[in-house]
């Protein structure tokens, strides 16, 4: 009721607000008139502004964003994982072999083509193990993936990002190529490869050494032992078994 | 003879949820996955389906409307606990694929029917449970732990 009061107050005062306004101006035109009746303007009404009750917040498991995962935008427009650069400086003239970026989903047969050397002709150094297969990884076949040191062999290294430290280098004179070498992870194939042939990992570099050449273009080194003796060797992931590079020499 | 019709409904209902509970209903259980931004902030998903085809995991919102792709490779097992690396993570959601580049990160899975420790850690995976981790370049950490709800081999 009162507010009906009040807008009718509101109607009245709009409808003779123009009337004095002519009447003024008229009597300032025509100062002989008589002044008109001035009407104090009714009180302006402001209606209260209405109380916000915000919505209670969702109970406790249920998504806050009712739209998917909220990845910020800087991660869903950024593109796919890129190659990190080695942190390892090479020399003027030389270069850090690369890693390979692309996914090879079939077994990783020897030779994959990792590092310097082509053609691996010397015999098997068997594993003491006799796993046979992919009995080492409890049948599941292992493939090198990208963006990871030895496509992951040695561990869950990503070079230049949580790469672990460096741990020597083997150096390429004929093409000018340096790889770098990192200290395998525990729990690694690369750890389970040390232990079947009880090596231990070393700094590569000094002459006299085991050099085992993984996936991606990794080597790690090793102390020789009665088992492996010094040289190069490629390692099969499938077997887990390490060939020599060169034949041995005739009688 | 409503009413009792009525009542016979509701007896029939009681006695469906009793055989039901009674022979075991199926696990409905879900996953929990966090994703913590570089400033700090947490946000949290519930009920998320995970599902593994070969080496595929596949994470789902429990709206349905955003669906994470972890591509993984290497796998290896560490006692019983397989772990392998994620090199490929895809987003789709509002009708989009998005890429998302990850620096690295560790899938852990424990497919058989017992408890047993993560790699060098105290901590326990339990059966049937996957556990995700990875950081995106751009510095975000997601995590995502549960149980497979899906398997193909």
């Amino acid at each position: 009721m009162k507010r009906f009061l009040c807008c009718v107050l509101v109607f009245a005062f709009v409808s003779v607000a123009p009337a004095v306004a002519i009447a003024q101006r008229a009597s300032s035109e025509h100062p002989s008139a008589p002044a008109p009746a001035y009407h104090p303007p009714a009180p302006a009404y402001h209606p209260s502004a209405p109380v916000y009750h915000p919505a209670p917040a969702p109970p406790a498991g249920h998504p806050a964003n009712p739209t998917g995962f909220g990845f910020p935008p800087h991660d869903v427009n950024g593109g796919p994982t890129q190659v990190h650069p080695s942190p390892v400086h090479a020399p003027s003239g030389y270069h850090v072999a690369p890693q390979q970026s692309m996914v090879r989903t079939y077994p990783p047969h020897v030779p994959y083509r990792t590092g310097p050397y082509r053609y691996w002709r010397g015999p098997i150094v068997n594993n003491p193990r006799h796993w046979g297969g992919w009995r080492w990884n409890r049948g599941v076949i292992w493939y090198p993936v990208p963006y990871y040191w030895g496509g992951g062999f040695w561990g869950p290294w990503v070079i230049g990002v949580n790469s672990a430290p460096l741990f020597g280098s083997i150096v390429d004179y004929n093409d000018y190529q340096i790889f770098p070498s990192y200290q395998a992870g525990p729990s690694s194939p690369g750890a389970q490869l040390l232990v079947d042939y009880g090596l231990t990992q070393t700094e590569c570099g000094p002459p006299n050494l085991v050099v085992i050449w993984g996936p991606n273009n990794s080597v790690i080194c090793a102390f020789p032992n009665d088992l492996v003796a010094p040289g190069n060797y490629e390692l099969d992931p499938a077997t887990l078994t390490l060939q020599t590079l060169n034949a041995p020499a005739g009688p | 003879m409503k009413a009792k019709a009525r009542i016979g409904l509701a007896a029939g209902c009681l006695a469906g949820w009793a055989a039901w509970l009674a022979t075991g209903s199926p696990a409905s259980a879900k996953g929990v996955t966090l994703i913590q931004e570089r400033n700090g902030t947490v946000k949290t998903y519930g009920n998320v389906n995970i599902a593994l085809d070969r080496q595929t995991l596949t994470l789902r919102t429990a709206d349905g409307k955003g669906i994470l792709k972890i591509v993984t490779g290497a796998c290896s097992f560490d006692n019983s606990v397989q772990r392998c690396l994620p090199y490929s993570v895809t987003l789709t959601q509002n009708g989009k694929t998005h890429p998302i580049a990850i620096d690295y990160g560790s899938v852990f899975l424990n497919m058989t029917s017992a408890a047993h420790h993560l790699p060098l850690s105290s901590d326990m995976l339990a059966p049937r449970t996957v556990l995700v981790l990875f950081k995106t370049a751009h510095g975000t950490y997601v995590t995502s732990k549960g149980t497979v709800d899906e398997v193909k081999p």
